[in-house]
C-alpha cells in the first residue's frame, strides 16, 4: 500500500515540474555576482536552478522590470531588486506568458510591440540601404554609359581606322578575282546605299570570306565582311542590299568602338580613348574582330536594323529584302537549337521580333513608295558561291586550275 | 595554471605559471618570455576549432589570423606575455555567458575558451571608435585583456556612459547605443564630448583611461617631418 502510494507521488511530481530553459542569474548573494542557471517559470514566479542544485525564486509581482538587450539585443530580462535573471532563450518569453500578473502582461505586451517595431524598424532602414545602393549603381552604370558615349564622340575617326587596320589582319579574306561577279554585286550595291560617311577618313569597303557560316559583320573604319556561307542561302540581291545596309549602319553608329572600348579595362580604353592605339595592341585585333562578329548588344542590332532601313528607303531599294533575309536567320537558328535559348541572353534579337520591326516601319512607309529593282543576274552570283565549299578559298582556286 | 598580472598598471605584463600539460592561447607576437620547457604551436584553431574561414573572422575583430599555442611539457613553467602598446592588462573569469572584447584588446585565453568576433551594427562599428567587428569570447576560463592606459572595472547595475574608443571589453549582459553626452547636441559637442557609447543592462564592463586615437591626433602634429 506504502509502496504504491509513494509511487503515485513520483509521478505527480514530475507533472508539475515547469517548463524551463537556459540562461542565467545575477545576484549579490552568489559567490562570482553572476552564475548559468536554468529558468523555469510557473503562474507566479521565475525559478533560476544553479549547477549546484540551489534554487532563486523572483517573485512575477508589480515590482518586476522586463527589458530586452544584452550584446545580442535578443536577451530577456527579468529585474527585481537587485537580482536579474536572464535568458536568450527564445523560448523565455514563451515562459512568461503563463504568468497572470497584470503589470508582468502588459510589460510583454509591451515588449511584444517594441520588437516589431524594432523589426519593421530594421527592416525599413535595410531596404532604404539596398534601395540606396542600387539606385547608385545604376547612375553609375548609366554616368559610366554615358561619359562613355561623350568620349566616343568627341573620339577622332582615324582612331577606328586604326582598329580596323588592326583587326583586319585576323580576317582571311579571298581576293576579288575568285569571285568577281560577287564582288561586282557587293561593291555595286555598296555603291547604290551610298553610305555618308561622318567623317573623310572613313572609307567604306567590302572584303569576302569563304566560310560557311552564315555571318557578315563591319569594322570600325568602314570595312564590311561578308561570308560566302551568308550568300549560299540567300534568294535574292535585296537581302544582300539589307545586310550590306545594316551593317554600313554599324559603322556610322560606331558601335564597334563602343563594344571595343566597353570590353577592354577602364585604363586601356582610357589610353585609346586619347589616342594611344599601342595600348593593349595584341588584344585589340581580336577584340575588334569577336566583337564585331559575335558581340553587338541587342540594343545596336535593333539601332543598326533602323538605321539600316532608312538607307534601302533612301537607295529605293525594297525593305523587305530585311524579313526574307531574318527569315534565313530564324531558319539556321532552328537547325542548330538556337531558338531554344531565350532572347535576352542572346546577342542578337530574336528573328521573329526584328522581322515584326522592320514590318511596323514598313507600315509606317507611304502607300505609294516606289522602288528600283536590283539589275543583277543573282543565280549567277550563287552559282560563283556555290562553288566553293567554305574551306578559305582553296577549292574554288583548284577547280580554276582544272 | 596561474595568472598574476606585474608592474601595473602602466606597463603591465602578464606572468602565467603552469604545470604539466596545461596550455594557454596568445595572440601572435604577445609572448616575452618563456622557460624552456614550453613548446609553441601556431594554428588558426581555438576551443571549439574553426580553421581558415574563423580565422579570417578573427582578422575582420583587428586581430591576427593565426593563434599561438604555448603548451607546458614540464611542471613549474613561466611565460610572460605583454601588449604592444604600453598600457595595462586584466584578467577576467569567464564562468557563463560571453565576454565582448574590443579588436586588439584580446591578448590571451584557457583552452576553454572560445575566440570568435561578433557583429554590434552599423552604427555601434562606425561611431564607437572601436571598429565594426568585436572579439566574442565564449565558455570557461580566464582571458586577459589589455589596454591603452589603465584599465578600470565598472559593475553596470542599469547604465552607464563611456566616452568613444575607451571601451575595452564587456559582459553579453550588457548592450550599448550610441548618443549625446549631454542634453542638446550643441553642448555635447562644445563641450568636446561629441557621441558617447551609453550602456544599458546589468554585468562587467572593462573601459581604458586613454584613447590610442587621441593619442594619435595628439602626438602626429609634434612629430617632425622625416630628413630625406
Amino acid at each position: 500500500m506504502f509502496g504504491i502510494f509513494t509511487e503515485r507521488l513520483i509521478v505527480f511530481h514530475v507533472m508539475i515540474i515547469p517548463p524551463s530553459c537556459l540562461g542565467g542569474i545575477f545576484s549579490p548573494q552568489l559567490p562570482d555576482r553572476r552564475a548559468s542557471a536554468t529558468i523555469a517559470v510557473t503562474s507566479n514566479e521565475i525559478i533560476a536552478g544553479l549547477a549546484d542544485g540551489s534554487q532563486h525564486h523572483m517573485p512575477l509581482d508589480h515590482t518586476l522590470r522586463l527589458e530586452v538587450g544584452g550584446a545580442s539585443g535578443r536577451m530577456v530580462m527579468c529585474r527585481h531588486g537587485d537580482v536579474m535573471i536572464y535568458s536568450e532563450d527564445p523560448h523565455f518569453l514563451g515562459l512568461l506568458q503563463a504568468c497572470d500578473e497584470p503589470h508582468v502582461r502588459s510589460q510583454l505586451t509591451c515588449l511584444e510591440a517594441n520588437k516589431k517595431r524594432h523589426r519593421r524598424m530594421m527592416g525599413l532602414i535595410w531596404t532604404s540601404v539596398l534601395a540606396t545602393l542600387f539606385v547608385l549603381a545604376g547612375l553609375a552604370w548609366w554616368s559610366a554609359k554615358r561619359a562613355l558615349h561623350l568620349a566616343i564622340t568627341h573620339m577622332p575617326y582615324t582612331v577606328d581606322v586604326m582598329l580596323e587596320k588592326s583587326a583586319m589582319g585576323s580576317v582571311n579574306a579571298v581576293s576579288a578575282e575568285q569571285y568577281p561577279k560577287t564582288m561586282a554585286l557587293l561593291n555595286s550595291l555598296l555603291k547604290q546605299l551610298k553610305p555618308e560617311s561622318k567623317d573623310k577618313a572613313i572609307q567604306y569597303k567590302i572584303a569576302l570570306v569563304d566560310s560557311a557560316e552564315i555571318n557578315a559583320f563591319a569594322l570600325p573604319g568602314g570595312q564590311v565582311v561578308v561570308f560566302t556561307g551568308l550568300l549560299r542561302d540567300m534568294t535574292s540581291p535585296e537581302q544582300l542590299a539589307a545586310t550590306l545596309a545594316h551593317e554600313v549602319s554599324h559603322v556610322d553608329l560606331r558601335h564597334g568602338t563602343e563594344r571595343l572600348l566597353l570590353s577592354m579595362g577602364a585604363f586601356t580604353a582610357a589610353r585609346i580613348l586619347l589616342g594611344d592605339i599601342s595600348a593593349g595592341a595584341d588584344v585589340v585585333g581580336s577584340l575588334v574582330t569577336s566583337g564585331a562578329m559575335n558581340n553587338y548588344s541587342q540594343k545596336q542590332e535593333d539601332e543598326a536594323d533602323e538605321e539600316g532601313f532608312k538607307h534601302l528607303i533612301k537607295a529605293k531599294i525594297d525593305p523587305k529584302g530585311f524579313i526574307s533575309l531574318f527569315d534565313i536567320f530564324d531558319k539556321a537558328m532552328k537547325e542548330h537549337h538556337l531558338d531554344k535559348i531565350p532572347e535576352w541572353l542572346g546577342t542578337h534579337p530574336e528573328p521573329k521580333s526584328r522581322i515584326e520591326h522592320v514590318q511596323s516601319l514598313i507600315k509606317a512607309l507611304p502607300k505609294d513608295m516606289a522602288y528600283h529593282p536590283i539589275d543583277v543576274d543573282f543565280a549567277a552570283v550563287k552559282l560563283e558561291v556555290s562553288r566553293c565549299r567554305g574551306d578559305g578559298g582553296t577549292a574554288c582556286q583548284r577547280e580554276e586550275k582544272q | 595554471m596561474n595568472i598574476e598580472m606585474i608592474s601595473k598598471p602602466a606597463n603591465t605584463a602578464g606572468r602565467i605559471r603552469m604545470a604539466q600539460g596545461e596550455t594557454i592561447l596568445t595572440e601572435v607576437g604577445a609572448m616575452i618570455a618563456m622557460s624552456p620547457g614550453i613548446r609553441v604551436e601556431t594554428s588558426s584553431r581555438t576551443a571549439s576549432g574553426g580553421g581558415l574561414m574563423r580565422g579570417l573572422k578573427r582578422m575582420f575583430s583587428g586581430e591576427n589570423f593565426f593563434i599561438n599555442h604555448f603548451t607546458a611539457d614540464v611542471d613549474g613553467q613561466e611565460l610572460i606575455i605583454g601588449p604592444a602598446l604600453a598600457g595595462d592588462m586584466v584578467l577576467h573569469r569567464l564562468h557563463t555567458g560571453r565576454l565582448i572584447v574590443q579588436g586588439g584588446s584580446w591578448l590571451a585565453s584557457g583552452p576553454g575558451i572560445d575566440v570568435d568576433t561578433t557583429w554590434q551594427g552599423m552604427a555601434r562599428g562606425l561611431l564607437s571608435g572601436e571598429g565594426l567587428f568585436w572579439v566574442n569570447c565564449r565558455g570557461t576560463g580566464d582571458i586577459v585583456i589589455s589596454s591603452f592606459g589603465a584599465i578600470y572595472e565598472v559593475d553596470v547595475q542599469d547604465s552607464y556612459m563611456v566616452d568613444t574608443s575607451h571601451i575595452v571589453a564587456f559582459e553579453d549582459t550588457l548592450e550599448f547605443t550610441m548618443g549625446k553626452a549631454s542634453d542638446s547636441w550643441f553642448g555635447s559637442f562644445l563641450g568636446g564630448e561629441g557621441i558617447v557609447c551609453k550602456f544599458r543592462g546589468h554585468g562587467k564592463l572593462y573601459c581604458q583611461s586613454h584613447s590610442p586615437q587621441m593619442f594619435g591626433t595628439a602626438l602626429g602634429p609634434l612629430l617632425l617631418p622625416r630628413q630625406g
